[in-house]
C-alpha cells in the first residue's frame, strides 16, 4: 500500500513540475487597442448659407442696357476637398402682359417670354471673386440666357476649408427684338454641387 | 455544396461593395432657385390712344395776328403706361405747304407759286413764324429748339429734360404755330397747311 502511495505521490510531483513548465517559457505581450476610423467630410455652404435656398437676384424692371450680375462665394466646410459643379440649371419664361408695343414688334406668342432672348449671361469661375472677367478666369458659359445647358462639370477644386467663387454677369445689349420682351420675366434656378470625386 | 454556396456570397459582396462604391462618393448640394427676371415697359398713350402715336392735322382759314389763345397748333395729352421711365421725342413730318389756288389778292402780293403741288403754299415757309413746342406744368418754358417756319420745323427732333415722362405720368403738350402780322400777309389768303406729328418715346438709359 505504502508502494503504491509513493509511486502516486511521485506521479503527482512529476505532473505538477511537468504543468509548471508548460506555463513557464519567457513570453511578452503588446496590445493595439483603440485604433479608430473617422469619416470625412463635405459640406458645401452657398453664400454662407447651408441647406437654405439662396435667391441671388430679383432684377426688375429691366431696360435695354441694364447690366445686373451678382457672385455666389461657394465655401467647403469639410474635411476632404471636393469638385464643384453646377446642375439642375432651369430657365422658365413668362410672357405676362402682352402690350401694344410688343405685338407692335411682332410679338405673336402669348404665353411664351422672350427676355430670355434678349439678355445675355456670362457664367464664369471668378478667381478674384472680384465680379469681373479677369486674367485666368475661365468663363463656361457666353450666350443667351435661353440657351443655357442644364449642367456644367466645371470640377472647380475646392480644398478642405478653401472657397471659389462663381459670378454672373447679365447683359442686355440692344437688339431689334428688345420691344418683343417688354413686361416678360424668367426664373432661373441653378444647383451646386460639390463632390468628393470629378466624376459624380 | 458549402464551397459554392460560400463563392455565391462572396460575388454578392462585392457586387454590393461595387456598386456603393459607384452611387456612395460624398456629395453636397446648395441651391439657388427663384432667381428672376423681369422686364420693364415702356407704352406711349397719345390722348390715350396707342398706335398710330403719328398725329396728322390740318389747318385752314388762318388769319394772321392770332391772340395767344387762338394759335393754330394743338394739343395732345401724352402718358407713359409703362413701367420704366422715358423721354418724349416730337417730330414734325410729311408737311404739305397747299396754296388751293391763287386768288387776285395773292398775286397782287406777288404770289407766283400757285400751283398743286405740296409745296406751292406760303404758310409753312414763313408766314406762320412762330413753331414750339410747350408743357403744362412746371417748369414752365417752351421747349427747344423753336423754328421760325414748319418748313425749317420739319424733321427736326425736338426733346429734351422737360418732355420726360416717369412711370404712369401723364403730360400735355402744346404745338404752338402762331401767324404774327406781316407785311407779305396776303400771299398766304386761302393757302393750307398738313402735317404729322409723331411722338416718340425712349427709355431712359441706364
Amino acid at each position: 500500500m505504502n508502494k503504491w502511495l509513493s509511486i502516486l505521490g511521485t506521479l503527482t510531483v512529476i505532473a505538477a513540475l511537468v504543468g509548471i513548465g508548460a506555463f513557464g517559457w519567457f513570453s511578452d505581450t503588446e496590445t493595439s487597442n483603440t485604433n479608430t476610423f473617422t469619416a470625412g467630410s463635405l459640406n458645401l455652404t452657398l453664400d454662407g448659407s447651408d441647406g437654405t435656398n439662396v435667391v441671388k437676384w430679383v432684377v426688375g424692371p429691366m431696360v435695354p442696357g441694364n447690366q445686373p450680375k451678382g457672385t455666389f462665394t461657394l465655401a467647403n466646410t469639410g474635411t476632404v476637398a471636393g469638385y464643384l459643379d453646377l446642375e439642375n440649371i432651369v430657365v422658365t419664361n413668362q410672357e405676362n402682359d402682352l402690350i401694344e408695343p410688343e405685338a407692335s414688334s411682332g410679338d405673336v406668342t402669348s404665353s411664351v417670354g422672350e427676355l430670355q432672348d434678349v439678355l445675355n449671361l456670362r457664367l464664369f469661375v471668378d478667381l478674384g471673386c472680384d465680379g469681373w472677367i479677369s486674367t485666368g478666369d475661365v468663363v463656361f458659359f457666353n450666350g443667351k440666357v435661353g440657351t443655357i445647358a442644364s449642367n456644367y462639370e466645371q470640377n472647380v477644386l475646392i480644398p478642405a476649408g478653401g472657397t471659389a467663387c462663381i459670378t454672373g454677369i447679365y447683359d442686355w445689349w440692344s437688339t431689334p427684338d428688345d420691344n418683343k420682351a417688354m413686361t416678360d420675366s424668367f426664373e432661373l434656378d441653378l444647383t451646386f454641387e460639390l463632390g468628393q470625386t470629378t466624376g459624380q | 455544396m458549402k464551397k459554392w454556396m460560400a463563392i455565391i456570397s462572396l460575388l454578392a459582396v462585392t457586387a454590393a461593395l461595387v456598386g456603393i462604391g459607384a452611387f456612395g462618393w460624398f456629395s453636397d448640394t446648395e441651391t439657388s432657385n427663384d432667381n428672376t427676371f423681369t422686364a420693364g415697359s415702356l407704352d406711349l398713350k397719345v390722348d390715350g390712344k396707342d398706335d398710330p402715336e403719328v398725329i396728322h392735322i390740318t389747318r385752314t382759314n388762318l388769319v394772321p395776328g392770332n391772340l395767344w389763345a387762338t394759335q393754330y397748333g394743338g394739343q395732345w395729352v401724352i402718358r407713359n403706361a409703362g413701367t420704366v421711365g422715358g423721354n418724349i421725342t416730337v417730330t414734325i413730318k410729311n408737311l404739305k405747304d397747299v396754296e388751293n389756288g391763287c386768288i387776285e389778292p395773292e398775286v397782287s402780293a406777288g404770289d407766283i407759286t400757285c400751283g398743286t403741288e405740296i409745296d406751292q403754299g406760303e404758310l409753312g415757309k414763313g408766314l406762320i413764324n412762330r413753331v414750339y413746342w410747350s408743357l403744362n406744368q412746371p417748369p414752365w418754358g417752351s421747349l427747344t429748339p423753336s423754328f421760325s417756319s414748319l418748313v425749317a420745323a420739319e424733321d427736326q427732333p425736338v426733346t429734351g429734360a422737360l418732355f420726360h415722362l416717369n412711370p404712369g405720368e401723364s403730360k400735355n403738350a402744346y404745338l404752338y404755330m402762331t401767324w404774327d402780322s406781316s407785311s407779305t400777309d396776303n400771299l398766304g389768303q386761302g393757302d393750307s397747311v398738313e402735317l404729322d406729328i409723331e411722338f416718340y418715346l425712349e427709355q431712359d438709359h441706364p
